[in-house]
């Protein structure tokens, strides 16, 4: 597989096109592979040669079924996995490990139960070493911005799981990262909570004019959130389609409600469950 | 088919059916009063010699009669003074250690297969060796009770570093925390509920370890004293220095949950949890 992949990087034509693309792209991603180290000398190729471009301001989905590495792509991009093979560049300096231009939001609870909420959003920022002053209004602005203000000075254990991943959320912003990573962060929430994270969520990655790429398996949340959606298929993990979102950044339908009222949702919803099941194994039929 | 009805005293006994505090005490009252009963009819039968089995009155008047007239105080203290000084010495080489262990698998790797199987040597079996080396000194007791302790609360600090949440690690990776932040600012908070846990299990092995000591060439302290007694068979006197040394571990680990309670309020909430709808 590494071999295979590291020849298509030389010989690939459309490699001039993409060095293009490269001096544009926010986080670019050629040719990606990432194996895994089995035991008896076996490897699992977990993501097979995965080449998207992820621009400023934009919202992009991975979506696909279980077990199609998209976690591990955002893993991989976040510096918590090695690159098997290509490249990932944000802003076109190559990702060699993690680090604070890249925020990374997990769907567990990763509060610090130790700290309070305002302690928690202010993490990043002081180990970073800014000063106090600074820390005051960068945290008080992002615990305002995910409406958690009077709860700042709760701890994680006192709050709900929605408010436990807005504090997620502003921890992640308020470090000033230039992509927002998100792993099913909404993925443990009651449906109710999920759709106002949702909203929420397009609201605040508007206003700070974030780029997000997220991982989900919820189809309704990929259509609802996405500028651009890559649909991966499994074993090995590889981009099946890419889907641009009948509309773009402020053009797209605030509310979940408004979003049905627009045809080209739900065709594209008719669409995406198709290649849902064309791509997962159906032991009943 | 007709359901039997229950015997009345029967319907109290639910599985895992919280009981009301007040019962829960008096329950808990109930078995000591009849402790001290059992204990006090087994010792006053005509059958039992009372000079070897004394009944409960007796040995807390011995109790009261050793504080009041044999400065029994001054071996008390000194018995907590040896627990103390060699607690916080195994806790100061062990705390490093483990949290280093559990952090780093290269550290563990190298130190693990040296420290695990100490644990696995006889403690007592060292005192030969250590009143040769020591002498006969509080030097000799404290390294004893150090090396009593020192394995297993290395090895239980690893487990509990180890036992930090990986996602916690990973985030403060993300938001570009070094290895040492990582260590301090993660990493120990993490775990330190655990090891505080740890640290009030690991004292009750220490008092355990703490009448070996003193059993074996002492002049003072606790044990000392019960074998004082024993040479002029005063088991009234062996008994109460049983109870206090059960009083004296029961009141650490009081205070060690205490303590608990304190650095740690945030886990000890579970029944306010989602305080806040939404």
């Amino acid at each position: 597989m590494i071999d295979k992949s590291s020849t298509l990087l030389l010989s690939d034509p459309p490699q001039e096109a993409s060095r293009e693309q490269q001096a544009v792209s926010k986080l670019y991603i050629s040719q990606v592979c990432k194996n895994f180290q089995l035991k008896g000398h076996k490897t699992l190729c977990a993501v097979s040669s995965v080449s998207f471009e992820v621009q400023q301001s934009e919202i992009c989905i991975l979506l696909g079924p279980s077990g199609c590495g998209k976690s591990t792509i955002l893993r991989m991009v976040a510096g918590l996995e090695s690159i098997s093979a290509g490249r990932i560049l944000l802003d076109r300096q190559p990702i060699t490990g993690p680090g604070r231009d890249r925020g990374m939001v997990f769907q567990s609870y990763t509060s610090f139960p130790w700290l309070t909420v305002k302690q928690n959003v202010e993490y990043g920022l002081r180990v970073n070493g800014h000063s106090r002053a600074e820390r005051q209004d960068i945290t008080n602005h992002f615990i305002d911005r995910v409406r958690l203000t009077p709860f700042k000075d709760a701890y994680p254990d006192q709050l709900s799981g929605g408010m436990r991943q807005r504090v997620a959320i502003a921890r992640a912003l308020a470090n000033g990262p230039e992509i927002l990573l998100m792993d099913e962060p909404f993925g443990a929430l009651d449906p109710e909570t999920r759709w106002q994270m949702q909203e929420l969520l397009l609201d605040i990655v508007r206003m700070e004019n974030m780029t997000v790429l997220m991982v989900t398996h919820d189809v309704d949340e990929a259509l609802f959130l996405a500028d651009k959606i890559l649909f991966l298929s499994s074993h090995p993990g590889t981009v099946r389609e890419r889907i641009p979102a009948p509309l773009q950044n402020s053009a797209k339908p605030t509310t979940k409600e408004s979003m049905y009222e627009i045809p080209e949702y739900i065709n594209l919803q008719k669409k995406i469950m198709h290649l849902m099941r064309e791509v997962t194994y159906d032991p009943t039929s | 088919m007709t359901q039997l009805a229950e015997p009345a005293i029967l319907a109290n006994f639910e599985i895992k059916k919280q009981v009301p505090k007040r019962v829960q005490v008096l329950l808990g009252f109930a078995s000591w009063v009849l402790f001290f009963l059992g204990w006090h009819l087994l010792a006053t039968n005509s059958q039992i010699n009372q000079q070897l089995f004394p009944p409960p009155l007796k040995v807390f008047t011995a109790l009261w009669m050793l504080f009041a007239e044999e400065n029994f105080l001054a071996d008390v203290l000194q018995s907590v003074f040896r627990i103390l000084a060699s607690y916080g010495i195994a806790i100061a080489i062990a705390l490093p250690l483990g949290l280093l262990m559990g952090t780093f698998p290269m550290v563990e790797a190298f130190l693990n297969p040296l420290v695990s199987p100490f644990r696995y040597l006889p403690a007592p079996s060292f005192i030969p060796l250590l009143l040769m080396w020591l002498g006969t000194g509080d030097e000799q007791k404290i390294a004893f009770l150090v090396l009593g302790v020192i394995w297993f609360l290395i090895t239980l600090i690893m487990d509990n570093t180890q036992a930090v949440p990986m996602e916690l690690v990973e985030t403060a990776k993300t938001l570009g925390a070094g290895k040492g932040s990582i260590l301090r600012t993660i990493i120990f908070p993490a775990a330190l509920p655990n090891i505080v846990d740890t640290f009030r299990q690991m004292l009750a092995v220490s008092w355990t370890y703490l009448v070996i000591a003193e059993i074996v060439a002492a002049t003072n302290g606790i044990g000392a004293m019960m074998m004082r007694a024993k040479r002029f068979v005063h088991v009234d006197e062996i008994m109460a220095g049983i109870l206090v040394i059960g009083f004296l571990g029961l009141l650490f680990d009081t205070a060690l949950r205490l303590l608990h309670w304190q650095l740690f309020p945030y886990l000890h909430r579970s029944q306010q949890k989602n305080l806040y709808a939404y």
